[in-house]
């Protein structure tokens, strides 16, 4: 019994840590044979990308004060954030080693603007607008590594971080929305399947990663990088 | 053939007398005569003017001369408009008669206190064509021709590029706020160089051409690339269903921050914003209803309504190169 409960509460500490704390697991089980990542594999699924602010754009006129560029005075102000919604998400990577992989990505969403109108000089009401939603399609290209000594649940689920960088295209006629961005991302998740065959994980399973991700251009009122957080989960094939 | 002055420009400083007010649009000179609608431009592509060879204190003939050169490029240098200027040489004919000369200089009106300068157009009323144009500055005012300005002077150069857009056909842009602060009203503010009322004496700040102002100044001279690099916003205001008059309707480029405006001009409430660069737009309109409405109608048998709220229209209006994003229909409130 009580070797039991230890078993359990490792995998406990494992499933809850594993993530952060790697090497301590592998330390752990160092005595264990490793298991690998698939040679190739592709997935689909859903996913959620947070909700974005924009930058703010004010109506302003050039204040009357001294010097060339004077302040400027705010007639009133229009402030926008991308709202958050469900994304459509594929990949397809190879493990070019036992821990490291590459894969690309493609996602398709469909987000909306939600703009308000407020601080108008002369009182006129606060507005707000939601667009009807844009066209997003995301391609990127990721790095991959696996922790495979801190692999769980009979080996089957294995955590992973990644970092990479895409491009977003974001597009309405309607809305006159035709805007170009790039994306740098990283983030963590784990990957679960439901075999191992030769010590090598096979068969359908399930991804799941969460990415913070820096968008560079598209839909602003302003040059920078915006950020926002993204989870995804996806159903996977592993050959 | 018929033919009339029409007094144009008034750039004034009576900002203690006014309530607070606002906002946006490049306004066309025009007269409405026996029914038909004309507008005002020059037809030839350069157009001649001299300097009077009076001075007064702050400004000597050669710096009016330089600054009108400087006035007359900025409007000259607006790449989707055709028009030029050019210096003819000084003279000693006084502005504001009908000579035959488009004669700029100084003039002594101190009965006309507030007012900075005025341009006299005088234009053939069946064809719009502006056959003389000539501006005075009153040097009854502190004049300054100063590159940075001086204290307690109007900057010359603020005042003549105004007056210049007078002279190209432009009437004015309410596009400017006044604020009460401390008791005190002042101009906070303005966004187009056809505002009709100058910055604080010392201050340089509104001496480049607005979107409002090139938008304005395209429209009267397009050139080739004109028509294709921008679009239009056309609509009606409406009360209760009933057009309104003399609406501003104010474009902002939320891409840009471009703020570019328009009347409604009919008594159906049709309004025309034309050289919008291509993008998202807030739609605002509001009434001119503190600023004085002569200021913009110098006709005053012209009816226009006052008595509404300032409203936004509660979606983004969408412009592409070369096309018109037409039924833009706003419905306004009462105060």
């Amino acid at each position: 019994m009580r070797a039991a409960t230890r078993k359990v509460w490792r995998r406990l500490v494992v499933g809850v840590c594993g993530l952060l704390v790697p090497a301590a697991t592998a330390i752990a089980q160092e005595d264990r044979p490793v298991v690998r990542p698939s040679r190739a594999e592709i997935g689909v699924g859903i996913g959620w990308v947070g909700q974005s602010d924009l930058a703010t754009r004010d109506a302003t006129f050039t204040g009357n004060s001294p010097g060339a560029e004077p302040d400027p005075f705010v007639f009133f102000r229009v402030n926008e954030r991308t709202r958050s919604g469900l994304v459509g998400s594929g990949w397809a990577g190879v493990n070019l080693t036992d821990s490291v992989g590459v894969e690309v990505g493609f996602a398709y969403s469909q987000p909306s603007l939600k703009t308000t109108i407020t601080d108008d000089v002369e009182d006129a009401a606060d507005t707000s607008i939601v667009t009807a939603t844009f066209n997003q399609t995301q391609v990127e290209g990721n790095i991959l590594y696996h922790f495979n000594k801190a692999r769980y649940d009979n080996d089957r689920t294995v955590p992973f971080v990644f970092a990479g960088a895409g491009v977003i295209k974001q597009r309405d006629t309607g809305e006159g929305i035709d805007e170009t961005a790039q994306l740098y991302q990283a983030g963590l998740g784990f990957k679960w399947f439901s075999k191992i065959r030769q010590l090598r994980a096979r068969g359908i399973g399930l991804r799941f990663d969460a990415r913070y991700v820096l968008r560079d251009g598209g839909v602003d009122f302003a040059e920078g990088r915006r950020s926002f957080v993204a989870v995804n989960m996806t159903t996977t094939f592993a050959f | 053939m018929n033919r009339r002055f029409l007094f144009v420009s008034v750039v004034a400083l009576l900002l203690a007398s006014l309530g607070g007010l606002s906002v946006d649009a490049y306004h066309l000179q025009f007269a409405d005569i026996d029914g038909r609608r004309v507008f005002l431009r020059w037809m030839q592509p350069t157009v001649r003017y001299s300097i009077n060879t009076r001075a007064v204190p702050g400004v000597t003939t050669a710096q009016l001369q330089s600054v009108m050169a400087r006035a007359f490029e900025r409007w000259q240098n607006v790449g989707t408009a055709a028009i030029g200027f050019q210096f003819s040489g000084v003279t000693s004919a006084a502005p504001l008669e009908f000579d035959g000369l488009n004669t700029i200089g100084f003039l002594d009106e101190p009965e006309l206190e507030g007012l900075l300068g005025l341009t006299l157009t005088t234009f053939d009323t069946v064809t719009g064509e502006v056959v003389e144009s000539d501006i005075f500055f009153n040097s009854a005012e502190p004049w300054s021709a100063a590159a940075d300005g001086e204290t307690d002077r109007f900057d010359l150069e603020s005042v003549a590029v105004h007056e210049a857009g007078h002279f190209v056909g432009l009437d004015h842009s309410p596009l400017g706020f006044f604020e009460e602060r401390d008791g005190d009203v002042r101009l906070a503010g303005a966004e187009a160089i056809m505002f009709p009322f100058a910055f604080d004496p010392g201050n340089i700040g509104l001496r480049a051409l607005r979107a409002d102002d090139v938008a304005g100044v395209s429209s009267i001279y397009p050139d080739g690339g004109f028509a294709t690099a921008t679009g239009a916003i056309e609509g009606r205001v409406t009360l209760g269903g009933a057009g309104l008059y003399g609406a501003h309707v104010l474009a902002l480029n939320v891409s840009t921050g471009a703020l570019v405006g328009g009347f409604s001009l009919t008594g159906n409430g049709d309004f025309r914003i034309g050289g919008l660069e291509p993008g998202r737009y807030v739609i605002r309109v509001e009434p001119i209803d503190d600023i004085g409405v002569d200021n913009f109608f110098q006709d005053p048998s012209i009816p226009v309504d006052v008595g509404f709220r300032p409203t936004f229209l509660d979606r983004f209006v969408s412009v592409t190169a070369g096309s018109t994003s037409g039924n833009v229909d706003v419905q306004v409130a009462t105060q």
